[in-house]
């Protein structure tokens, strides 16, 4: 098992479907994933 | 929007969902400073350092928190931050994930082209989704790889194996049908030129799925108004 930290350009929580984050619940199947989601700034939380 | 109320909080974010595989954590950073509109400058630099900050206090925190000691590090397709690792937070490998032209959009392009690169030389090695980004990476990386987009084929072979009711949303199969999936929006369509394609064209439905991004300016050409588009 390998511990992996994926930083993407996508979120969870975004309106388009994410092939980073579908490669990061791949991975975490079989290893510990970590995946740090797009940084927002404040007028991306506010729009 | 869970996530999204999170970054105000000012706290690096952690997240385990039940849907979700069990060994796998989502972090959510606080908000970064607004850098895009800014020229390739010192200012920006100083600036997106800052930022960069945030980045390596979530993995300080995620080390410590979960105990990592042997980890990869894999940044998809993010070239604005990541750059140069400090000591204490050194991987084994990083790697740098290209799924798309960064250079084919402006806002995308501006910081991205230059980042896409540098991270390309930096990094152990690149992938990449298409053969032409790889032509792209490889002249810049001597580690780049080609690494295709999977499918779920189970999913996507059940309608060649199966035969599945219509769905009820879609229009009579009495004329042919032109089908798009994907996101609805002004970045991937064209909606003056489909308008008028739909209008030429009246002996063939056009149905569109996926998410409308874009209703305003769908609008704005009539998309809704014409008989043979369907969303």
């Amino acid at each position: 098992m390998q511990d992996i930290v994926v930083f993407s350009h996508s979120r969870t929580d975004g309106a388009y479907s994410s092939t980073a984050f579908s490669l990061a619940k791949a991975l975490a199947n079989k290893n510990r994933a970590f995946y740090i989601e797009q940084p927002l700034t404040r007028k991306d939380v506010i729009s | 929007m869970q996530n999204r109320r999170a970054v105000f909080t000012g706290k690096i974010g952690f997240h385990t969902h039940g849907k979700w595989p069990e060994l796998l954590t989502v972090i959510t950073l606080p908000t970064f400073l607004p850098i895009n509109f800014l020229p390739e400058s010192k200012l920006y630099r100083l600036i997106n350092r800052l930022n960069e900050q945030l980045l390596w206090k979530a993995l300080r925190t995620v080390l410590r928190r979960y105990r990592l000691q042997h980890w990869v590090f894999l940044n998809v397709y993010y070239p604005y931050t990541g750059f140069e690792f400090p000591e204490d937070l050194q991987p084994l490998l990083k790697c740098y994930y290209s799924v798309d032209d960064i250079s084919q959009e402006s806002y995308t392009a501006k910081h991205g082209v230059m980042g896409e690169k540098r991270m390309a030389e930096i990094y152990d090695f690149v992938l990449t989704t298409s053969k032409v980004l790889y032509q792209k990476m490889i002249a810049v990386s001597p580690h780049a790889y080609w690494l295709p987009n999977a499918a779920d084929v189970t999913l996507f072979s059940r309608a060649a194996v199966w035969k599945l009711p219509r769905p009820h949303d879609m229009p009579p199969s009495d004329k042919p049908c032109a089908v798009y999936i994907g996101n609805i929006d002004t970045a991937r369509n064209d909606f003056a030129l489909l308008a008028e394609l739909a209008s030429r064209c009246s002996d063939i439905n056009i149905v569109l799925i996926g998410l409308l991004t874009s209703p305003i300016e769908a609008d704005a050409v009539g998309l809704h108004r014409l008989p043979n588009v369907f969303f």
